[in-house]
């Protein structure tokens, strides 16, 4: 008996309170939006194979780079693990039943969904070709599209992110078993706290601007025209508050669970712990604090360009802690290379390097030659798919055994993992090579000396593109002809693996009393204890 | 308790009644701050009184302290922009806005 | 959650704290709509007064005192449970009231052509943009009665015995603040010789 038997019919699940139940509602849900955004980007890299556009037009690739970002971003990426993995272990690893409140919860995912079809129709039904950031003047006035719809299926997927990040921050306050204290906390439950604090107070602003975009749109009245009066800055001043804190929405939580996944794998405590928990809650504060920087050429004023500079670099030190952190936890430590590890060790690196280029472009001067160029395409692609897709697919194949009950096959996972590693290189490096070059970006077609980058990088897509489809495979074989997991096949402390493999649907027999800290491995012989 | 509340209601109407005599005062480009001020003040009678911040869990006033301080970090951040456009301008760097300032 | 409820009243205290870290929310959203608005007050200071000569100081007026009331008349119904229903009905229907002047202010804006687009009437070139102040009169103000409607709903929750009052209340206070912080703004700043 598990949360998984307990009620076979479509109303059980749609009308489901399981916080485990809705993890997996969502998990469909997200994976679906994945491919979509897969497919657009397909799309484009097939049409960038040659340089004058090998099968787009301008205005149909001006689309598919719009519907890959908005749905990559709002509907894969700012949910992606804590609607997944959050809602399944939140509860489980602070010894809860559920969250604090599993019918806001539920209302979450049916507003994501909402949320999704608009957008989607928009997308459908005449797209929008503004790239995902539909910058007024452009938007409102000039481009030609159903951005409408998309502005309010994002709009409302907000209030979704919003319950999301409610629920997290009361639960992880007041749901705590007894003798939970905030320190022995596992690390991921203080990434998904930060960002929920993240989502709580960055998305009501993107909300407030699109109600301002959809009445301009509708009613043209003149908010953003600078032609009578407007300022397009303040435009992107609203949007850039809420889209970069959403940046760090959208690692956080892989932050957190690469933390996990660095700890299990090599069988040591988690070096450092009060740095790494309080690195994540500076990344959120601080990364309030620097959104200027998409605008050092827009026409911002060059004095709090220079202020936002400098918040940028400052915002790299907690990540750059955190990445210290994992490896003195590695140093000397018990290292398996299970699929779940090879993930993470793929972030450490291509996060890493993602981060570096970073600070690149927060700096006044190099950025002025980079902006809008591949170079930036380059940057957020490795944290975002180098980093961040790696640590969602780390987090779920580790925690795979628990939400299911089964084992995925590991040899499958781990060329899995290796193929995503060589093809996501292969796409991207080059990318930065032609950025620094000049190549703009979201453009349909480009002068021929770069072509040859731009094969390239169509090479490694469709080997990234297979490397995906394969976990897609063999996890959904595992469902019904993987080996059964038992409690805790890697040998990890932590409550979540003090149930039963699936879960009750009641989470514990007997709610925990906790002695101990989160990282409690049983010290090894003939080493000196770390940690 | 009741009192309490019967007292606030009072201050904030004459609150209302400052606020309105302060629009017909001469004070020019001030008087943006000095209605900001007295609204700022209401603001905290209907907070502090009317939804009993004073005495609510530590958790909920920390909640309503940290909305404020972030929304007036955007307003610091961002209004930056909008204070030192004009040094732009006098060192010859164009801003977005084409319309001549007031 | 009945296991975590050591202490008698967390629960109750649950409930607080998450309606506070929502209404932390509105403050964000409403507050990205005032920054707008500060950011063309700074541009456009005497189109924006402009504006502000133009609305209604009576109904706005009134209008605050109405909100200031029903607050008061919310908070008596939590305070003292014997006035509950009193309390949240008063409530209620002052904030209905509220919304009928509303109408009839929208009603008279109309007529005067003070809606931003193509009907919109300026009084003079010269100023600046006035449109862009009634751009903010209008959304800030169909935002805050929208606010409103939630809030008539919330209170008829209450009266029927579901939901907490207290975090009924929370929420209605709340919206009165957003109406004391853009009662200046909309009716006052600019409006007198200063």
């Amino acid at each position: 008996m598990n949360y998984l038997t307990n009620g076979w019919t479509i109303r059980s699940w749609l009308l489901t309170i399981d916080h485990k139940r809705i993890a997996l509602l969502y998990l469909g849900t997200i994976t679906l939006f994945f491919f979509l955004g897969g497919a657009a980007a397909a799309a484009i890299r097939l049409n960038l194979l040659t340089p004058a556009g090998a099968f787009l037009s301008a205005e149909a690739y001006n689309r598919m780079m719009t519907m890959h970002g908005v749905i990559m971003v709002w509907f894969f990426l700012v949910p992606a693990i804590p609607v997944t993995m959050g809602n399944f272990i939140v509860p489980l690893m602070i010894g809860a039943r559920d969250l604090a409140f599993p019918r806001l919860n539920l209302m979450s995912w049916y507003l994501f969904v909402i949320g999704g079809l608009v957008a989607l129709y928009g997308m459908v039904a005449g797209g929008v070709d503004t790239g995902w950031t539909f910058y007024a003047p452009l938007s409102t006035a000039f481009s030609h599209g159903h951005l409408v719809a998309v502005a309010v299926g994002i709009f409302i997927s907000g209030f979704s992110s919003i319950a999301t990040g409610l629920n997290f921050v009361v639960t992880i306050h007041r749901l705590r078993a007894p003798g939970l204290t905030w320190y022995r906390l596992p690390l991921f439950l203080w990434s998904l706290y930060a960002t929920s604090l993240i989502l709580l107070l960055a998305t009501p602003v993107l909300a407030m601007l699109l109600i301002l975009l959809v009445l301009e749109n509708l009613f043209h009245i003149g908010l953003f025209d600078p032609t009578i009066g407007g300022d397009p800055l303040l435009f992107q001043h609203l949007f850039w508050f809420y889209s970069h804190p959403a940046v760090y929405v959208m690692i956080l939580p892989g932050l957190g669970v690469v933390t996990e996944l660095v700890s299990a794998y090599s069988r040591k405590a988690v070096f450092g712990y009060k740095f790494v928990a309080w690195s994540s809650i500076a990344i959120a504060v601080v990364g309030f604090f620097v959104w200027g920087h998409h605008m050092f050429v827009a026409g911002q004023s060059l004095y709090t360009s220079l202020l936002f500079s400098i918040l940028s670099f400052l915002v790299a030190v907690p990540s750059a802690i955190k990445v210290f952190n994992w490896l003195a936890t590695l140093h000397k430590g018990y290292i398996r290379f299970d699929a779940p590890m090879l993930y993470a060790f793929g972030f450490i690196g291509l996060f890493t390097l993602g981060g570096l280029t970073g600070l690149f472009l927060a700096a006044l001067a190099a950025d002025v030659h980079l902006t809008q160029t591949y170079f930036v395409v380059a940057h957020f692609h490795y944290i975002m798919v180098g980093g961040m897709v790696s640590a969602y697919f780390g987090g779920l194949h580790y925690w795979w055994p628990k939400i299911t009950g089964r084992m995925y096959p590991e040899m499958w996972a781990r060329v899995a993992a290796i193929l995503i590693f060589f093809g996501f290189n292969l796409t991207f490096f080059p990318q930065f090579i032609i950025g620094y070059l000049g190549m703009p970006r979201r453009y349909h077609a480009y002068p021929p000396e770069f072509q040859i980058f731009n094969v390239l990088s169509t090479a490694g897509a469709s080997i990234l593109a297979l490397a995906y489809l394969l976990p897609f495979g063999y996890l959904t074989w595992s469902l019904f002809k993987g080996a059964r997991a038992p409690a805790n096949p890697w040998g990890s402390p932590g409550l979540e693996w003090t149930t039963q493999s699936p879960p009750l649907t009641e989470n514990f027999v007997e709610i925990p009393v906790i002695t101990e800290g989160p990282y409690n491995y049983p010290p090894r012989e003939g080493l000196s204890r770390h940690g | 308790m009741v009192r309490t509340l019967f007292f606030a209601w009072g201050g904030l109407l004459a609150l209302l009644g400052v606020q309105v005599g302060l629009a017909y005062l001469p004070l020019g480009a001030a008087h943006l701050y000095f209605a900001l001020g007295v609204a700022v003040a209401m603001a905290s009678i209907v907070a502090w009184i009317f939804m009993e911040l004073i005495r609510a869990p530590h958790l909920a006033r920390i909640f309503a302290y940290a909305g404020l301080f972030w929304v007036m970090a955007m307003f610091a951040l961002g209004g930056s922009d909008y204070a030192t456009r004009a040094w732009n301008r006098a060192m010859g760097i164009p801003s977005a806005n084409q319309l001549p300032r007031d | 959650m009945a296991e975590q409820s050591l202490e008698k009243g967390y629960e109750a205290d649950t409930s607080l704290i998450g309606m506070w870290l929502f209404l932390c929310t509105e403050v964000l959203f409403f507050g990205a709509l005032f920054f707008a608005y500060f950011a063309y007050q700074h541009l456009y200071p005497l189109a924006m007064a402009e504006g502000v000569r133009r609305t209604d100081l009576t109904f706005g007026t009134i209008n605050t005192v109405l909100l200031l009331t029903s607050s008061l008349s919310i908070s008596l119904g939590v305070v003292q449970p014997r006035w509950r229903t009193r309390g949240f009905v008063g409530a209620g229907a002052l904030g209905a009231a509220f919304l009928v002047v509303k109408g009839f202010e929208y009603a008279k804006d109309f007529q005067e052509g003070l809606f931003p687009g193509p009907g919109f009437i300026a009084v003079s070139r010269e100023t600046g943009p006035e449109h862009i102040f009634f751009i903010f009169y209008f959304t800030a103000t169909a935002i805050h009665a929208l606010h409103m409607l939630i809030g008539l709903g919330l209170i008829t929750y209450a009266l029927k015995g579901k939901g907490s009052p207290v975090v009924v209340a929370l929420y209605w206070s709340f919206v009165d603040i957003v109406w004391i912080c853009l009662y200046p703004l909309l009716y006052l700043v600019g409006r007198g010789a200063g």
